[in-house]
């Protein structure tokens, strides 16, 4: 696959996601706190708290996905093996193991709080985990990114 | 600690312009002013049989090691 079409996939794919979350936040989340308060009157405090939590973890959600764009702008324009490229890959993995820190702190606390049940804490950290997964895999590519770029410029700058 | 290309002195000896040089050594005109401007991180050796053939001179008429 030529590297202008594969680009345009992965924006494809990135638009898509980034629409989904969209639609998450504005319509999603707000509905499920609405159904929730309405099954659980007991906990309906809950809600606003854990709303605004899933709003601030989706932040860098979305930070994430300007990045990725950028990436694949840069494989667009035939950019892949640079240095510029590693750093993109260095702050989306920053950003993901921010975003699981604050959300599985964040899931702790709520607990502690009494705002929070083991079974949904349980969940949580099968998000902290993919989480995790995601930044060890954008942390490798940004260091393969730096290496494949050293030998791109050694191999561009070989007459 | 540096190697120079001088392949400046050569092309004006032989009166070879830069273009010219590059077409028949089988490089752009680009590639040849990376080598030029001391840039180029290696040289292949069939560029540098290619560069002597053209400039009638031996490698070290163009290679020129510096230790600082």
């Amino acid at each position: 696959m030529k590297h202008d079409l594969f680009s345009k996939c992965i924006k494809i794919v990135i638009a898509g996601t980034t629409l989904i979350g969209i639609v998450c936040c504005i319509y999603l989340i707000p509905e499920l706190a609405r159904v929730f308060r309405m099954w659980y009157p007991e906990q309906a405090y809950w809600a606003t708290p854990w709303m605004i939590f899933l709003y601030v973890c989706a932040v860098p959600c979305f930070a994430a996905m300007v990045v990725a764009w950028m990436i694949a702008t840069n494989v667009g324009k035939d950019q892949s093996f640079t240095k510029k490229n590693s750093n993109l890959f260095k702050i989306f993995s920053i950003l993901a193991l921010a975003d699981t820190g604050v959300f599985g702190v964040g899931s702790v606390v709520f607990l502690l709080l009494e705002m929070n049940h083991p079974g949904l804490l349980l969940a949580d950290f099968l998000i902290v985990f993919a989480g995790l997964a995601i930044f060890i895999c954008t942390a490798a590519l940004s260091y393969f990114t730096g290496k494949a770029a050293s030998l791109q410029e050694d191999s561009d700058l070989t007459i | 600690m540096k190697i120079i290309v001088n392949v400046d002195v050569m092309m004006a000896k032989r009166k070879i312009s830069s273009n010219e040089l590059a077409e028949k050594i089988g490089i752009t005109p680009a590639n040849l002013s990376v080598l030029k401007t001391g840039k180029a991180k290696a040289i292949r050796f069939s560029t540098l049989m290619a560069l002597c053939h053209e400039l009638n001179c031996q490698p070290g008429d163009i290679l020129e090691f510096i230790d600082d």
